[in-house]
């Protein structure tokens, strides 16, 4: 059987050295262990797409890592010179690659040894354009089928992707998406497109992430205000104006990030740069209260 | 190095010595005079299986060279539940601070679980299989394993993660950064619990988050709550490991449950507890799929949770200065009698209510005569 490509992505912002030190370890023990397994991934590459303001490593850095990928990984690196936010930086990365497969990876999230091999055994199953892995410790608690694990929507933190499909619909819209909900949108367009997407709880990834001492999740300031703004770009994008109006309402008098998303979205219709909508007889968009999917138990 | 340990060591016996002494002006009915002969006790010779059967593990391991890393994590396995052994070991491959070793005890393996033993220890990046050692034993119940691993451990606290735990990346470094400011101490982390299922897939056994992580063991550690519950799951607690080498203090290797939370208690009271405020781990709690509560029969449980309070009221304890939060008397009235509404009425017109007044109120609306005057 001939051996599919790999282009392995993320994009940095001021990540901790550190961390990308141990992401980079994974990947190559993962892939050292498909290898030795199934053998169906050939030539390897990651790309680090940097949207720090300075450059996160230098040359010599660089030469260390590339020298502890050995001849399982090709490292790339490039400095955008510019914060492109999450959906721009991959489109960017992936424009002309030649890999049959697109391993989009949070720049923080490590790979378990099999993980990648179980990623591309869920991928190769007919129709499925996306395997997105299990992030440990803490689960994502969105629904998806417990028979055909076929999820309604896929996080990218970790997501292995037919490219052809990727290309297909048009990457990230990174001209309405910066940081969250760009893997939604994805998610909705490849299931327009006819794709199955499938979710891989068989397939871990650790991705750090931290509690409050009482037991809860703490979103930043970045992530409030930004999930915010997804929220009333999805809800216009995917044709439902009843939610949007909801939305905007509920901004208006909301907190100063609600406020702040609230000015963003007005500010795009105003100058006319809101995305086509799709999706207009509601068949792949799903919104259960203020999520994207029914949730299995909320935070 | 090794002369400031035997002076660190003598200066410790004679204040032991000291210590002695002053029982002789003490009455032998004295809870002084007990204290101070269950501390020599403790520190004096180690238990007849410490001194067989671990104290030569101890010594081959002081006498290999090479650097000493902070932690040991002791993680004990049968092999029967790869999936999450396979998690459990991620969670340690994202470990923020990596000055740790890895000890995995095979406990009672069969031929199945030796081979996927060993294959998930054959996947395991580099950096990771170069701090791992594994053992093998047969002998004891679930508790055996922990003593053999703290035997072999090397580093200056032992931390205990079962094969179906998960661990914050911070874990290790929140362990550290609290010995350095509690040099000694045994150190406990919050730790928040989580129902999790499992479901037969064609790749193994999925694994499924149930339910919203749970804060029930996020709170500081309280020396009288503990003695009553054991709310303070094993993976949140590091363990100083001078007291397993120096005294010999062992995992009582009678009980086949809730063993961390007789030697928990045991070396609180002698070591003191620093408190890490903050979730560093999820405790799994399995809703469909073998876990302790399952692998030992209700009766079990009892008998063993019998053993240990019977250990409690059996051993002095020194409560550290500060470390219980002294609260009004009249909080628990409404258990202590029926007649609340007339004590209640009491306790309200002190103002401001002094403890030994409102207490001595209290004994008289109960019917009492002679205490306090």
């Amino acid at each position: 059987m001939t051996q599919a490509r790999l282009q392995a992505q993320s994009v940095l912002y001021k990540t901790d050295k550190a961390a990308l030190r141990r992401v980079l370890e994974a990947l190559v023990n993962a892939l050292r262990v498909e290898r030795e397994t199934e053998g169906l991934i050939g030539p390897a590459a990651l790309v680090w797409g940097d949207a720090s303001p300075e450059p996160s490593f230098t040359e010599a850095e660089l030469a260390g890592l590339r020298a502890g990928c050995g001849e399982l990984l090709t490292l790339d690196y490039r400095f955008f010179g510019r914060n492109t936010g999450s959906a721009l930086g991959h489109d960017l990365l992936a424009q002309d690659t030649k890999a049959e497969l697109l391993l989009i990876l949070n720049p923080d999230v490590l790979l378990a040894p099999r993980s990648l091999m179980l990623l591309h055994r869920a991928l190769r199953e007919p129709g499925t354009a996306l395997a997105e892995a299990r992030q440990t410790p803490l689960e994502h608690p969105k629904h998806y089928d417990e028979t055909s694990l076929e999820t309604p929507w896929a996080s990218t933190a970790c997501a292995l992707l037919r490219t052809e499909a990727f290309r297909a619909v048009g990457g990230f819209d990174s001209e309405s998406f910066f940081l969250y909900g760009d893997d939604v949108d994805l998610s909705w367009r490849l299931r327009l497109a006819g794709w199955r997407l499938r979710y891989c709880p068989e397939a871990p990834v650790c991705h750090p992430k931290r509690l409050t001492a009482e037991g809860r999740w703490d979103a930043t300031e970045a992530e409030r205000r930004y999930a915010a703004e997804c929220a009333l770009l999805l809800s216009w994008k995917y044709s439902r104006p009843k939610r949007l109006h909801a939305l905007l309402r509920r901004y208006a008098a909301g907190d100063e990030n609600e406020r702040l998303a609230l000015r963003s979205f007005l500010r795009r219709r105003a100058e006319g740069r809101l995305p086509q909508p799709l999706d207009r007889d509601n068949r792949v968009a799903s919104f259960k209260g203020w999520a994207y999917s029914a949730m299995r138990y909320g935070y | 190095m090794e002369k400031k340990e035997t002076d660190r060591a003598e200066s410790f016996s004679d204040r032991l010595r000291r210590l002695a002494a002053l029982t002789e002006g003490l009455g032998e009915g004295t809870s002084l005079y007990a204290y101070i002969g269950f501390l020599l006790h403790i520190f004096g010779e180690p238990e007849p299986l410490f001194t067989a059967r671990y104290r030569p593990i101890v010594e081959a391991e002081a006498a290999k060279e090479g650097k000493r890393p902070f932690l040991s994590v002791v993680m004990r396995t049968q092999g029967r539940r790869p999936e999450m052994l396979r998690e459990a070991l991620l969670c340690l491959m994202g470990q923020t601070d990596d000055d740790f070793e890895l000890l995995l005890i095979g406990h009672k393996l069969d031929e199945a679980g030796r081979a996927q033993l060993s294959c998930c220890m054959e996947e395991l990046p580099s950096s990771l299989r170069e701090r791992l050692r594994v053992f093998e034993t047969e002998r004891g119940n679930r508790t055996s394993p922990l003593n053999l691993g703290f035997a072999h451990a090397r580093g200056a606290y032992a931390a205990v993660l079962d094969d179906d735990d998960l661990v914050f990346d911070d874990w290790v470094q929140r362990f550290h950064e609290a010995a350095q400011e509690a040099p000694g101490a045994v150190l406990h982390a919050y730790i928040v619990t989580q129902k999790w299922e499992t479901q037969a897939g064609e790749n193994g056994l999925l694994l499924r988050s149930a339910a919203a992580p749970g804060a029930e063991c996020c709170s500081d550690f309280c020396y009288s709550r503990e003695l009553a519950v054991n709310l303070c799951p094993l993976l949140g607690l590091a363990f100083p490991l001078e007291a397993f080498r120096r005294w010999g203090l062992l995992f009582d290797e009678s009980l086949s449950t809730t063993e961390d939370w007789d030697y928990l208690m045991r070396l609180a009271f002698l070591f003191g507890v620093r408190d890490i405020p903050q979730p560093t781990g999820l405790y799994r709690l399995w809703l469909n799929a073998e876990n302790s509560q399952t692998a030992h029969p209700a009766q079990e449980w009892e008998t063993n949770y019998e053993t240990i309070q019977r250990k409690f009221r059996q051993m002095p304890a020194l409560f550290p200065a500060g470390s219980e939060k002294l609260e009004r008397v009249d909080r628990y009235l409404p258990v202590l009698t029926p007649r609340r509404t007339l004590i209640k009425s009491r306790l309200r017109r002190l103002t401001p209510p002094p403890l030994w007044r409102a207490a001595r109120r209290v004994y008289r609306a109960l019917g009492g005569k002679s205490w306090l005057g």
